[in-house]
């Protein structure tokens, strides 16, 4: 009897095995959620665009931030003008440039996943879905803005057929060769990236509910304001007017009264550049990391990079941005450091796109299209007079003042390169508008290697620039 | 009815398979030696039909057709503090590293060389009683014993140019909760047939550990008790105060005569001395053993003491052991076997405190006029960032991490035919640890910090098997099992830190004013096998073998889950030919060949290959906006990696056992390999994981031993194993390999290329000292002499100019050993060796490192007194360069850097074959008479012994061990010494007592 109970409960004990077996092994880990879970709800999904932006925000930092500026002689290093984005010095196989390519698709491939899968995956309010991927749609309009002006070549000299960077348009779902896909031409880019900024448009907000969120997340504005940049890299004016219009009609967006306003002295740590002045059109806040060793990469603060000399010397006398925007950083440091990077753990909201910029691109595309007129003028003025003391303001501008048209738009770069200043356009408005960046970097080098990865990975199907060995 | 009961029963196991151990049949000449032996026994000698125990079963060594080493530990003296550190040596085809002279640290074990290019991979699984348990490897067993710390903002400064970083982690060794004293035996599978049953993860090999169980008869006590001192094998020969402060004053001046640095004299500290200590141990051990014809029991209870020769570092470990069988009936059998461990080790800090003690400026002092600590840079003119006083840190800091561990196993056998037996066990692997380190108020740290992780691991194991054992018609033999197994494991971390203590007497987190949760986190898998194994022996003269392994793991994704692996032998014995039988000198002579399939699942993650979304680090948050972000791309393609291994051998014994040889040659083959591999960055990865390598290991294991000479007074024997292997990573990636090895080493891999062993060392060449100028001298690819740094004046991939300089791994190991009686006295000496590798000297490299620095100073360390000798003028022939020269850099505060110090230059690697006289014992029975006179009859045996380990080390290596590692468990990381704190020598007295 004993027996044959004892073998009744082995048969049992056996079947009660194989049946439960391959259930066991579906193990789902417990601090991740797989993508699709991620998507299905509205909050996981809004969280996966943060990420996006964090992304953006991290392809944007750093030397991606000053490199513009170290290009022409407005900052320099400790090398000073010797330093490789001045020379062009570059190697393909330099890991320490990769990241400028990197990051940029890291975020492309977070907005891609938004945009193809979320229409599917995401079961929530439909008209938020749409916002969600208009958001991811700037964001990579932004990215590719980013890379095309870094590494397409000739993409800012108007030579739309010339080699761009490879149009990646889906999610990653493995790597195997297959996917490999040769770089598109600097036009298809650019299609790509209007395409993108015009379907924003229609789904993208007008503001959220909080000054923080209008200013760090896409607008109708930041779309608008975008456009208007990308238009200047195609020497397309009207489109350029056409998107600044839009920005300067948008009520939520009014110049400062004072560049002081828009970056206060930061020195002491506790007063950021703040995201509800109606100047910033989209700024990274430094929430992104609690880490708090962690820092947006643009250290002027310490003295690593630091205004050159003749630079501030260009300024007229008593420019404000000459004077009192440079103060003394860390105690260490023997040069100024500018207010609009003066946090001493390099931890500051960080402007991504400001109306002063939108203003002097429109003024530059009015007087593109318009010769001598008074609406660039004006702008000009708004840009030019703000920068002084009330009791020091040089008088306006007038239609008198400029002999010409090229009087004019050399006067508007002036002004862009004065009032920009660190924050990393110089080299490519130089380039976009037909002049060197400085006087020895050579022509094709203006873009910057492909990384050696990708020429090598792909077995060549993506081409280096033609100004390098490979 | 029954009949029908049992076939219903048969065909269910027998599908689904389960299982473990064959109960030893009536005909089996001998029992398994799983009975505790009298301590009195040289039993070095080989018996005449040796049991082994094999995957769900065992064997009769005779009738073995794959590969498998075998240990019965039976030491004369006390048996080290674990068990990997017995096995060092005496086993043919395993290769073990100590990491490092901390007590209970890591240990790499590599069987039949490195299988697979991850990290995870390369250890072997380890079987407890049939149950396999947490085993060897970097991700489960490491604490990070500050993990809340943050280097603290450095900005600039100056570096070593591909350097080393002492990092705050500690790497335990899981065999250390195992008593040494309760193995019976342990057996190493190491070729296809062997380890194919234990399919997925068996191409690492395998260790069986078997406990000792009891057996009928009468009671038995065997106690042990032997204390123990351990001193370092050895110190680095560092300069004295005087001699540091002359050596930086001169540097600063060779630097900048204009503004010269004087560091004070007049205070020697030896910081190495402060330090450091004669540790006294203490071990002791009894167990108690017993039976019946129906049942039978084995109770044993240990406990040691093996504090570090660092102060304040201690080691204690107790253990216990409960071993019984019940016979139920004629038919049934029921059992159970439970060991509990727990140990406290404090010394998981012993490795920084022994660096920061060496490389601290001798010219300070340890206290202050006051008595309180001196930290800081005293009256030197530059000094580190860092808050630095070993000895503060020693004595004011705590850091231990407390273990607890059980292995439980309970069995139901049925002896369903005479040959038919079924059984059922279930096992279970509970890990419980507490790691805590709390750091004391110091200069930078001024309200203390605190750290805490624990760690809840579970494993059950279930095993159901049907044995059986056939022989028909007198010349067919069949031992056969099948069976079936499922085992999941759950594993939980939680960690947190805290800063802020207002006194540093409060030692709870809970009390720190800053405080965090870094990791909670549960990750599980579970496998689901079925195997089955067939044994057909005609004659005892032709033996065949096949074997079967169904694996589905969680840890792979659906479409990919399940594998098989199949394996396959074949055995001769001509001994048992007629043409052979006259030759009676010959017990057997055996020729046996394997093929099969084995796998790896190290290198894939816990949850596979799923894509995943993790909170981001540090929770960020994109202005009010939480995020998630993407932890792990979505890798479809991913596949199980495949070794196929061909082994052929032969086991030849002689003379009544008196001699026996077992000579094996295979060959292993590891198909599409898990790599991180590079993907083209467009692709929003750079990273991922690949199945891409191939990889080869080939080689030869001769083992002998030998009973020389056996008389009733005089007894000696021998045991000798050597072996041989090579590894070749046959293909790798499918583009430019320079570059993309360079890239893998960057993410933490080796810099492996095709055509070289996966542990080879790519090096710099460095051609010493121009004694004309004083300058470093570096060699290219083409031979040419270069007298600035490649690495720095060659911006396009310079790691063309790197040459195979070695391997990280011996090409030739073994071991030796000698015991020898004479009346009541015993000798046993015991040697490993291990030839044809490299080392890495990094212990040298840190010790002539003067230019690194932060912006807050630099770091001026202490230094070997071999800089004493450097170039200063023409014609001096020295290794050391002019202090200030091309290859390095002290100028702009930006630009600092040291090239010549890299672990990538050839100017530390060195040979580091090595013959370690590993143990040496002399042990003395004292006679019965004389304890019948002391009134101690009842003592069966006594034995007073004296040990001593480590005793000496002959190598060519300019270190103080070539048997240290850096990286601990980590195979592929292996051959860096980092200041890595030599392995202790022990000598040790003891008494043992029988009765």
């Amino acid at each position: 009897m004993f027996k044959k109970n004892f073998n009744i409960t082995l048969v049992a004990a056996g079947i009660l095995f194989t049946t439960a077996c391959d259930k066991k092994l579906d193990l789902a880990p417990e601090d991740t959620m797989t993508e699709k879970a991620v998507l299905r709800t509205r909050i996981t999904a809004e969280a996966a665009l943060g990420d996006a932006y964090i992304k953006l925000y991290e392809a944007c930092r750093s030397d991606a931030y000053v490199m513009g500026d170290l290009s022409t002689g407005i900052i320099l290093n400790f090398s000073g003008t010797n330093n490789p984005y001045y020379t062009g010095a570059i190697d393909p196989r330099d890991q320490n440039y990769n990241p400028f390519w990197e990051n940029n698709y890291k975020t492309i491939n977070l907005a891609n996943v938004l945009i193809d899968k979320l229409p599917a995956d995401g079961a929530f309010d439909e008209q938020l879905k749409k916002q969600f991927i208009a958001e991811a749609k700037l964001i990579r309009a932004y990215c590719y803005s980013n890379l095309i002006k870094l590494y397409g070549d000739g993409a800012l000299e108007n030579k739309p057929s010339n080699m761009g960077v490879p149009l990646r348009l889906n999610g990653y779902d493995g790597y195997d060769g297959s996917q490999n896909i040769p770089r598109s031409t600097n036009a298809a880019v650019f299609t790509q990236i209007f395409k993108d900024i015009d379907e924003a448009i229609t789904d993208l907000p007008d503001d959220f509910d909080t000054d923080l969120a209008t200013r760090s997340r896409a607008t109708k504005g930041t779309a608008n304001a975008l456009g208007a940049r990308v238009a200047m890299y195609v020497q397309d004016n009207d489109k350029a007017i056409a998107y600044g219009t839009k920005v300067m009609q948008n009520n939520h967006y009014h110049l400062a009264a004072s560049i002081m306003d828009v970056f206060p002295d930061n020195t002491p740590g506790n007063s950021k550049i703040t995201m509800s002045i109606p100047e910033l059109i989209m700024a990274f806040p430094e929430s992104w990391n609690n880490n708090l060793y962690d820092n947006n990469g643009v250290y002027f603060y310490d003295g690593y990079t630091f205004p050159a000399d003749d630079f501030v010397a260009s300024y007229p006398p008593k420019d404000i941005r000459a004077t009192s925007m440079l103060i003394p950083g860390a105690p260490w440091s023997t040069h100024p450091t500018p207010v609009k990077f003066s946090h001493p753990q390099i931890r500051e909201n960080m402007v991504a796109i400001r109306l002063a910029e939108t203003v002097l691109t429109m003024a530059e595309a009015l007087a593109n299209k318009n010769g001598v007129n008074q609406q660039s003028v004006d702008m000009l003025n708004s840009i030019h007079q703000r920068s002084f003391a009330m009791a020091d303001r040089p008088a306006p501008f007038t239609l008198a003042s400029f002999a010409g048209k090229q009087q004019l738009l050399d006067a508007i770069w002036q002004e862009r390169r004065w009032e920009l200043a660190y924050e990393g356009f110089d080299r490519f408005d130089r380039i976009r508008t037909g002049r060197k960046p400085n006087s020895v970097l050579p022509a094709n080098r203006y873009a910057l290697p492909v990384p050696y990865s990708e020429t090598a990975i792909t077995g060549q199907v993506i081409k280096q620039n033609p100004g390098y060995a490979n | 009815m029954r009949k029908k009961m049992v076939l219903l029963c048969c065909s269910t196991l027998l599908l689904h398979a389960v299982g473990h151990l064959q109960t030893p049949t009536k005909s089996d000449p001998a029992k398994p030696l799983t009975k505790p032996q009298a301590d009195t026994v040289p039993a070095k000698v080989t018996k005449m039909a040796e049991v082994i125990v094999v995957g769900y079963g065992t064997t009769d060594r005779k009738k073995l057709t794959g590969s498998v080493s075998t240990l019965k530990p039976n030491p004369t003296g006390a048996p080290p503090l674990t068990v990997d550190q017995m096995m060092v040596g005496r086993m043919s085809g395993v290769q073990i590293t100590p990491s490092s002279g901390v007590p209970g640290s890591a240990v790499a074990i590599t069987i039949r060389g490195l299988s697979t290019l991850s990290n995870n991979g390369n250890a072997p699984l380890i079987v407890v009683d049939g149950i396999p348990v947490y085993g060897i490897g970097q991700e489960t067993n490491t604490i990070n014993y500050n993990p809340g710390s943050t280097p603290g903002f450095t900005f600039g400064g100056t570096s070593v140019v591909a350097g080393y970083d002492q990092g705050t982690n500690f790497e335990k060794n899981p065999l250390a909760s195992i008593n040494p004293d309760d193995i019976a035996s342990i057996e190493v599978l190491k070729d296809a047939y062997a380890t194919a049953i234990y399919g997925s993860r068996g191409a690492a090999g395998v260790i069986l550990i078997t406990t000792k169980k009891g057996l009928a008869g009468k009671t038995q006590i065997n106690a042990m008790v032997s204390t123990s001192i351990s001193k370092p094998f050895g110190t680095h020969d560092i300069m004295t105060g005087d001699e540091y402060a002359d050596f930086y004053t001169a540097y600063y001046k060779a630097l900048d005569p204009g503004a010269p640095k004087i560091f004070p004299k007049g205070i020697n500290t030896n910081w190495i001395d402060a330090i450091t200590r004669t540790a006294t141990g203490l071990g002791a051990n009894v167990n108690m053993s017993g039976g019946t014809e129906k049942n039978s029991y084995y109770i044993s209870a240990g406990y040691d003491k093996m504090p570090s020769y660092i102060i304040n570092n201690d080691y204690e470990r107790y253990q216990g052991k409960v071993s019984v069988d019940q016979q139920l009936g004629s038919k049934l059998k029921v059992g159970a076997n439970i060991a509990l461990s727990y140990s406290k080790n404090s010394g998981a800090g012993a490795q920084s405190l022994y660096r920061e003690a060496v490389l601290r400026a001798p010219n300070l002092p340890i206290y202050n006029a006051d008595g309180s600590y001196a930290w800081g840079k005293g009256q030197n003119p530059t000094g580190p960032a860092g808050d630095l006083n070993p000895v503060a840190k020693a004595k004011a800091n705590q850091n231990y991490s407390n273990d607890g561990r059980v292995l439980g196993l309970v069995f139901g056998e049925l002896k369903l035919l005479p040959w038919l037996v079924a059984r059922t066990e279930i096992g279970t692997d509970m890990v419980n640890s507490r790691s805590y380190s709390r750091d004391a108020s110091r200069p930078h740290l001024l309200t203390g910090s605190a750290s805490e992780t624990s760690t809840q691991n579970r494993k059950w194991v279930t095993n159901n098997t049907l044995t059986a054992n056939k022989t028909l018609g007198g010349v067919h033999t069949i031992n056969a099992v099948a069976g079936q197994s499922f085992e999941s494991s759950v594993e939980n971390t939680t960690s947190i830190t805290g800063q802020g203590y207002f006194s540093d007497d409060i030692l709870s987190i809970s009390a720190a004013s800053d405080k965090r949760v870094l990791t909670s986190i549960e990750k599980k898998t579970a496998l689901v096998s079925f195997f089955g194994r067939l044994n057909y022996q005609y004659m005892n003269r032709y033996l065949a073998g096949i074997t079967y392994r169904v694996d589905g793991s969680s840890r792979f994704s659906k479409n990919r889950r399940y594998v098989g692996f199949p394996s396959f032998s074949l055995g001769w014995v001509p001994s048992e030919e007629s043409f052979m039988k006259d030759l009676r000198f010959i017990d057997q002579l055996k020729f046996r060949g394997s093929v099969g399939f084995t796998g790896t699942d190290g290198g894939a993650g816990y949850y596979g290959n799923q894509g995943q979304y993790k909170l981001a680090t540090y929770s960020a948050t994109y202005g009010n906006m939480q995020t998630v972000s993407v932890s792990q791309p979505a890798n479809p393609n991913l596949k199980w990696e495949r070794t196929h291994t061909f082994d052929v051998g032969m086991d030849l014994s002689l003379f009544n056992s008196r001699l026996t040889v077992t000579v094996d040659y295979y060959n292993k083959q590891t198909k599409d390999a898990i790599l991180s591999s590079a993907v083209p960055s467009f692709m929003g990865f750079t990273l991922q994981q690949q199945n891409l390598a191939d990889l080869n290991n080939r080689g030869w294991e001769i083992s002998v031993t030998s009973s020389n000479i056996k008389t009733r007074d005089f007894f000696w024997s021998s045991n000798l194993n050597i072996s041989r292997n090579k590894n070749i990573i046959k293909k790798l990636h499918k583009t430019d390999p320079n570059s993309l090895a360079a890239t893998i080493e960057l993410y933490g891999g080796n810099y492996w290329l095709p055509g070289y062993s996966a542990s080879e060392f790519f090096m710099y060449q460095w051609a010493g000292v121009d004694k004309t100028t004083g300058q470093p001298q570096w060699i290219d690819n083409t031979g040419k002499i270069l007298d600035k740094a490649i690495p720095d004046q060659i911006i396009d991939n310079p790691d063309v100019h790197r040459k195979a300089m070695g391997d990280a791994m011996p090409k030739i190991y073994g071991g030796f050993g000698n015991n020898i009686g004479y009346k009541g006295f015993e000798l046993d000496v015991f040697f490993s060796f291990a030839a044809g590798h490299k080392m890495f000297n990094g212990a040298k490299a840190a010790l002539y490192s003067y230019t690194t620095g932060s912006f807050e100073g630099d770091d001026v360390n202490n230094l070997s007194r071999d800089l004493l000798n450097y170039w200063k003028q023409s014609g001096d022939i020295t290794p050391i360069p002019k202090l200030v020269n091309n290859s390095n850099s002290a100028g702009s505060f930006f630009s600092k850097y040291d090239y010549t110090l890299g672990r990538n230059i050839s100017r530390f690697l060195e040979d580091a074959s090595f013959l370690k006289l590993r143990n040496i014992t002399l042990a003395y029975n004292i006679k019965n008479s004389w304890l019948q006179r002391k009134g101690l009859g009842m003592l069966t045996n006594a034995r007073v012994f004296v040990q001593a380990e480590n005793v000496l080390v002959i190598s060519g290596y300019s270190g103080i061990d070539p048997e240290v590692s850096a990286y601990g468990s980590s195979g592929l990381k292996a051959g860096f010494d980092e200041l890595t704190l030599p392995n202790p020598r022990i000598f040790r007295f003891g008494l043992k007592l029988g009765l």
